[in-house]
């Protein structure tokens, strides 16, 4: 469903993706792991639009979408969670969700759901946004992608700063969207909190993808343990 | 009270003027210098439908309104749109570009010429008085649209979908294509609002002062600019307490037999609100994002 066909990303002279094909299937739950800098985030803008694609494709749904705007892709149902979260601060929750909603027919149909994972959204529902602790702000960011209604759901590390509570708390809410039907990609340097839920496992290092297949045959490779799980 | 009334005259138009910079400010971060012609624009406007078509108040409001706004829009998208990744100099020095264009072109023989030019009356007067104030059914008329505006406007930014949208371009402008909407049409959206408000300032002038020339809106966009800087740019309630502040000011400085003063005494309160509140009185300091 979602395809990346020899994808590069460059700013200016600096190449930070080089050449990556990416194949997600419909019901997916993957997960791209790496470093700080090794080309993660890039991949998610450039997939979205946010980012130029320099080289290669991207296709969603079987069609060609390299060039689609990305208010466009959105409205398709690719939707991406932003790394540092980008609610809107002076929006009070409501608003924020409502923004979310703005291109979706029955926006509100998705509020129980995201009020059964995140119950204290419920309670913050008046306040502006930018009085929530980070971890609210996370799970704000992460209910506004579940209220676009998505096929898929893009996410730049939502552990990004968070207690190792919260983070457990985030990726379970991120395997209920996935055994909802959504298909999700999730960008993580918690190497360990992602490959405990995903279904599909990719390594990146250095803007190309090292390794990949399944989480389990990941998690045991020694490199990857030596360099991202810290054992 | 005659110069209270007076006061709230000019302070209205101000304020619809203010509202334009401060709303295409507060959502792309720009000072719009070609606003106060546009208002200018939307003077001549009502200027040619009420000698050529004998047009009333609602003919002249409704042709100001959507002259001015298919001109903002026509501004933004042939000038600023392509510049909206380049530096801000590039952006503010186009805008002056359009400004001197304006007044030019409008100053030009074949379109209206250089001249200043009397608009015939076009809305029937009468005079009440109350107590020892009068006023006339213009000043009413003036200061009922101006409020009027002033509060659907607040009404429009804080509850409508589009309103909305406009804070969220303001608060993250990056963001808002992730929320599936084309940040493009908002921006235009606003350009249309702010140059309509501007438009009807135009023609709530020529009811009190019925002259109309190229260069008229110089001096008053430069006023309306204060104000919104003044109240704290990017904020509508801001914008609209700068501009009554700034009317009072000038009235105050006239009524005290210092009519030469009048602009001095604005200027000068900008600077002072600068130096003592540089993000204006109801302004926010915010760090300029990188």
């Amino acid at each position: 469903m979602l395809e990346l066909d020899s994808l590069f990303v460059r700013y200016g002279g600096i190449t930070a993706v080089r050449g990556i094909s990416v194949k997600i299937d419909d019901g997916d739950l993957a997960a791209i792991i790496g470093a700080n800098g090794a080309g993660k985030s890039s991949t998610l803008n450039a997939i979205v639009g946010m980012v130029p694609v320099a080289e290669g494709k991207v296709f969603f749904d079987g069609q060609d979408v390299t060039r689609t705007p990305t208010h466009v892709k959105v409205r398709k149902g690719m939707v991406l969670v932003p790394e540092g979260r980008r609610i809107f601060p002076n929006l009070t929750v409501y608003e924020n969700l409502q923004m979310a909603g703005y291109a979706v027919k029955d926006w509100k149909s998705e509020l129980d759901f995201v009020f059964t994972l995140f119950p204290i959204l419920n309670e913050r529902f008046k306040q502006s946004a930018g009085t929530l602790s980070g971890g609210e702000q996370q799970m704000l960011a992460i209910a506004r992608g579940i209220v676009a209604k998505p096929k898929v759901l893009l996410l730049d590390e939502p552990s990004l700063g968070l207690s190792p509570v919260l983070v457990q708390q985030i990726m379970g809410a991120i395997k209920q969207i996935n055994q909802r039907g959504t298909t999700v990609l999730l960008v993580e340097q918690n190497a360990f909190a992602a490959l405990r839920i995903a279904s599909k496992a990719f390594v990146m290092e250095l803007g190309e993808i090292t390794l990949q297949g399944e989480p389990s045959q990941i998690a045991v490779n020694e490199h990857v343990r030596a360099a991202y799980l810290g054992a | 009270m005659q110069q209270v009334i007076n006061a709230l005259m000019l302070g209205s138009m101000y304020a619809l003027i203010a509202l334009g910079y401060t709303m295409i400010y507060g959502i792309i971060r720009f000072i719009n210098f070609a606003h106060g012609d546009v208002f200018m624009v939307g003077a001549y406007i009502v200027f040619n439908v009420v000698t050529i078509f004998k047009f009333g108040f609602w003919g002249a409001l409704l042709c100001a309104v959507l002259g001015t706004m298919l001109l903002g829009v026509v501004i933004e998208r042939v000038a600023y749109k392509p510049l909206r990744n380049a530096p801000k100099i590039s952006l503010l020095i186009t805008a002056i570009g359009v400004s001197l264009f304006l007044e030019n072109f409008v100053a030009l023989p074949v379109v209206m010429g250089s001249m200043p030019k009397v608009v015939p009356s076009f809305i029937p007067i009468s005079i009440y008085s109350l107590g020892n104030v009068k006023f006339s059914s213009a000043q009413v008329i003036i200061l009922v649209t101006a409020v009027a505006l002033m509060i659907f406007l607040g009404w429009f930014i804080r509850s409508t979908k589009l309103g909305r949208a406009m804070r969220a371009v303001s608060s993250d402008y990056a963001a808002v294509p992730l929320m599936g909407i084309n940040v493009d049409n908002i921006i235009s959206m606003a350009f249309a609002i702010g140059s309509a408000l501007a438009g009807v300032g135009g023609l709530l002038y020529v009811i009190v002062y019925p002259e109309v020339d190229p260069f008229m809106g110089i001096m008053l966009g430069t006023k309306a600019f204060i104000a919104a800087v003044v109240g704290g740019i990017g904020n509508i309630y801001g914008a609209v307490a700068g501009a009554y502040l700034i009317a009072f000011l000038e009235v105050a400085m006239v009524a005290a037999g210092y009519s030469m003063w009048r602009d001095a005494a604005a200027f000068g309160l900008l600077i002072i609100v600068l130096l003592i509140k540089p993000s204006g009185l109801f302004g926010k300091f915010e760090k300029e994002k990188v």
